[in-house]
């Protein structure tokens, strides 16, 4: 038994597994559903557009995985500076 | 390099990755400068000498050509490009950052522990404590043990494939795994009679 949390870090963890549990729905998909899905979604962002339909369960996969979360960030960032230079 | 020209379109990008001598080179070439350039800024602070980026895209171009057939063209090109090579790259940024790290200790750093702190929690009600055992119980009690160990690993902040590795599986079948966790976990805190509104409240909100 771990005993020796932080309470922010006891507090973070309590919350999160409550929250990836009750926020549990009928027609998620998964990472490698949402990486095919990936390119058009960053297109989506960039060029400010609303996210279509067939892309919302993406943005919600976004919301609940930190892993695809942290890719589609550097993503975004690394397409910007590929644009600006050219 | 030949910054100047107008962008390729997506038909173009193909054809020309396709085509053959100083075309697809030239191609290659530009994909590759792109793709450099994105990967060593997304990943300037850890890989600061751009090793990391170069490898990476040397990689990921041989996945690049090899899957020209499976790009829908639902995205820009140059996007669908830069998504595959940055998988290879924070695959193996993940890779390392958890090379020396077994199952059993991500595990346990997912374990909802007790406070050692001795300042008083915000929080530390009766119904904290209440939903604190409600959860726990149903981790220990509701769940199968590679669920248990999907879940706790994921909660820990271990990347899904890094999880999936070490139990010898694939991110679509742990994602499976979890999903069926968080269910079980939904309907035992449910059985206790807790709501999302409830927990929220108890946890503070958002
Ligand atoms: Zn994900």
């Amino acid at each position: 038994m771990r005993e020796t949390d932080s309470m922010a870090q006891a507090d973070a963890k309590l919350r999160s597994i409550v929250e990836m549990a009750m926020s549990v729905l009928s027609h998620e998909i998964g990472c490698d559903d949402c990486f095919e899905f990936f390119a058009a979604y960053a297109d989506h962002i960039r060029n400010g557009n609303e996210i279509p339909e067939p892309l919302r369960t993406v943005a919600e996969h976004l919301e609940r995985c930190p892993a695809c979360t942290e890719e589609m960030r550097l993503l975004v960032v690394a397409l910007e500076a590929a644009k600006i230079a050219g | 390099m030949s910054q100047n020209r107008d962008p390729r379109t997506n038909a173009e990008w193909l054809s020309d990755l396709r085509g053959t001598g100083h075309v697809r080179d030239e191609a290659l070439s530009e994909l590759r400068s792109f793709l450099v350039t994105g990967l060593a800024r997304a990943f300037q602070q850890s890989d600061p000498e751009g090793n990391l980026a170069e490898d990476s895209v040397q990689d990921a171009l041989v996945l690049i050509l090899d899957r020209l057939g499976s790009f829908r063209g639902d995205s820009k090109f140059t996007t669908w490009a830069m998504s595959v090579a940055m998988r290879v790259a924070l695959s193996e940024v993940r890779r390392a950052r958890w090379r020396d790290v077994s199952l059993d200790q991500m595990v346990e750093a997912g374990r909802l522990g007790v406070s050692a702190s001795p300042e008083t929690p915000a929080s530390s009600s009766l119904e904290r404590l209440q939903l604190l055992e409600a959860v726990r119980g149903a981790i220990d009690h509701g769940l199968t043990d590679r669920q248990r160990e999907a879940i706790l690993a994921e909660l820990a902040g271990v990347p899904p494939g890094e999880i999936a590795a070490r139990m010898g599986t694939n991110r679509n079948a742990l994602y499976k795994l979890v999903y069926d966790a968080r269910v079980r976990l939904k309907e035992a805190l449910q059985r206790a009679g807790w709501t999302a509104e409830h927990v929220l409240d108890v946890l503070g909100g958002r």
